[in-house]
């Protein structure tokens, strides 16, 4: 990457390797430096020229970085049918990363939220402090990324159904273990109705939180708005948002949100 | 001079403003919580998102590039429509923060319903958008129609007594003309400039970055060209002017002043520096009229015209 790289112009990278995930999701590695300087919590955009364009979480950051993708959308259909030797299209690194506040996380994520906190959890362990990570998904068949986490934290998992592991959404799982109260700081990668919910619980136990949001994002770089909550730009001053900043939201925080063309909409769960 | 005896305070066509630098209009949209921010940051007004009549849609990312001295970008003018824009006027109006609303369309009777509607909801002054260059039939398309021009600003000046300002294009073969002819039908005063039409493409591809292909250029490498604009209206008329275009710390801003703008507008240095830059430059202009022993901004409007 020569000096005269421009961050928020998508440059072409090569995919490395591919890995199959669950049956759905896949990871795409690819060898860019900027992602490889990233933290956990950073995104890029990703472009597949006359597709799409998508916000992605960076889910493992290293010489060779990867983004994981959940198929919905023509853009990431065709991001998981790709092969080694094809070439994707990045900005970025974008936004701000988690801040590791404590000695005893609480880590949790849930489905095509898992990315960033496969991340975060490999930093968590490099500076030795203890974590343990609440895996979550609608089902069984969603849970990914179980191997790799075992290896870093202690690993509690948990689908909606009760397929596997603990019954009940991320927010009821992750509230019964806040409430044993060892966990010293509240790492969450989750939909808003669900951050909604467990910092209520973070609140009233004085637990400082660190959530991941997720909001349309038209340019990505604090320029248009689109991804505003409150004051805040997810973009820019997010993604990721400490206590202080989500009281600040707090009441568009799974409420409302805008759309790409700034009117108000409720948020849905999903 | 000391500090203390300097006023960044401006009148622009009736509007007091607190100092010289405004948000441009687009720029991270139209929230009141953002636009609150940006005033607690520094900016005495804001304009909101260019709004029409009813909802529109954006175009689909890739939106925004960036490219040498600036951005590319192709937002597509999307908006929720004069109505829902009411909501965030109401906020800012009850927090007395100055809002110029920004509007666009191509049908006169549509300039008048959203006049109406907003200048009830308190808009402090209003904008209209002759210079957006990548959406067909509104913008530079309509501010490249003198009569449309006329009509517009007409329809618009019967329904508000409050300021208004024309934004005009920087790539107008006619601008003197275009300027002419919003001044005439009762414009308060223009904004020079918006984005000009541009275009980058990826090598790898052999494909526009943009999903619309074409976008505007905005940030740096577009300042020079605004400057030549605000020197050009300026020789031609006595009504304030506002310069925007490629601000990017105090003496960018300093040169629009220079060359006649009585205020500035800030865009992308927002994002390409932070929303911290417009404290930046407000410090810088203070620095410079103390170093000048200028008491006001009006001072040095215009002056490097005097020196031909
Ligand atoms: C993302 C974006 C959206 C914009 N939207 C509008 C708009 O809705 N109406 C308008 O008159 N100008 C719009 N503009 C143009 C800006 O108001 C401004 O004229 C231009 O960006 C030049 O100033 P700058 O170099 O300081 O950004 C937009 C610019 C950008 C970058
Ligand atoms: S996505 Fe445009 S400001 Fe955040």
């Amino acid at each position: 990457m020569d000096s005269h790289t421009l961050v928020s112009r998508p440059r072409a990278v090569r995919i490395t390797k591919v890995r199959d995930e669950n049956g759905q999701a896949k990871s795409l590695f690819f060898r860019d430096e900027f992602s490889s300087k990233a933290l956990p919590g950073n995104f890029v955009i990703v472009w597949l020229p006359g597709i799409e364009e998508m916000p992605m979480n960076i889910s493992r950051i290293d010489s060779e970085s990867s983004v994981t993708v959940w198929p919905y959308s023509p853009g990431t259909n065709a991001l998981c049918s790709m092969k080694e030797g094809d070439t994707i299209w990045l900005r970025g690194p974008y936004g701000n990363p988690y801040k590791i506040l404590g000695n005893n996380s609480l880590l949790i994520g849930s489905g095509s939220g898992l990315s960033p906190l496969l991340a975060l959890a490999k930093h968590i362990a490099s500076k030795k402090l203890s974590a343990t990570f609440i895996l979550h998904a609608k089902t069984e068949q969603g849970l990914i990324f179980h191997n790799e986490l075992a290896k870093t934290c202690e690993v509690v998992t948990a689908t909606t159904d009760g397929s596997k592991g603990r019954k009940g959404k991320a927010s009821y799982v992750a509230n019964g273990l806040i409430a044993n109260g060892k966990f010293d700081v509240v790492y969450a990668g989750l939909g808003e109705i669900e951050l909604r919910m467990i910092f209520e619980t973070a609140e009233a136990r004085k637990m400082p939180v660190q959530f991941g949001l997720e909001r349309p994002m038209l340019c990505g770089v604090g320029l248009c708005g689109s991804c505003s909550i409150g004051k805040y730009l997810v973009c820019r001053d997010g993604p990721v948002l400490n206590s202080e900043q989500i009281r600040e939201c707090f009441a568009e925080l799974g409420v409302f949100r805008r759309t790409k063309s700034g009117a108000i909409v409720p948020v849905k769960d999903y | 001079m000391s500090q203390e005896q300097i006023s960044l305070e401006v009148e622009i066509a009736e509007l007091s403003l607190r100092n010289p630098i405004i948000l441009a209009s687009g720029i991270l949209g139209h929230s009141a919580e953002i636009f609150e921010r940006i005033y607690e940051g520094g900016a005495a007004a804001v304009v909101g998102k260019s709004i029409s009549l009813l909802p529109r849609d954006a175009y689909k990312p890739p939106a925004v590039v960036e490219v040498r001295g600036g951005f590319l970008n192709a937002i597509g003018l999307g908006n929720p429509g004069a109505e829902a824009f009411v909501q965030e006027l109401k906020k800012l109006s009850a927090k007395k923060i100055p809002v110029i609303a920004s509007m666009f369309g191509s049908d006169p009777e549509d300039f008048v319903k959203m006049t109406k509607i907003l200048d009830s909801a308190g808009a402090s002054a209003f904008e209209l958008n002759l210079s957006c260059p990548h959406v067909k039939g509104v913008g530079t398309e309509v501010g490249q129609d003198p009569d449309l021009v006329t009509k517009i600003v007409s329809a618009t000046r019967r329904n508000t007594s409050k300021p208004i300002f024309a934004k005009v294009s920087p790539s107008s073969e006619i601008l003197l003309q275009t300027v002419k002819a919003a001044e005439d039908a009762g414009a308060s005063g223009i904004t020079a400039t918006n984005t000009i039409r541009a275009m980058a493409l990826d090598v790898e591809s052999g494909m526009p970055y943009l999903s619309n292909r074409y976008g505007g250029l905005s940030g740096e490498a577009l300042h020079p060209i605004a400057v030549r604009c605000v020197y050009e209206i300026a020789e031609h008329t006595k009504n304030p002017i506002i310069g925007c275009g490629g601000v990017v710390d105090w003496e960018s801003a300093v040169e629009f002043i220079l060359a006649g703008a009585s205020a500035v507008q800030v865009g992308t240095v927002l994002a390409s520096k932070s929303i911290g830059t417009i404290e930046e430059i407000l410090n810088g202009i203070k620095g410079y009229m103390v170093r000048k022993g200028y008491r006001r901004i009006s001072d040095f409007v215009g002056l490097a015209h005097s020196g031909k």
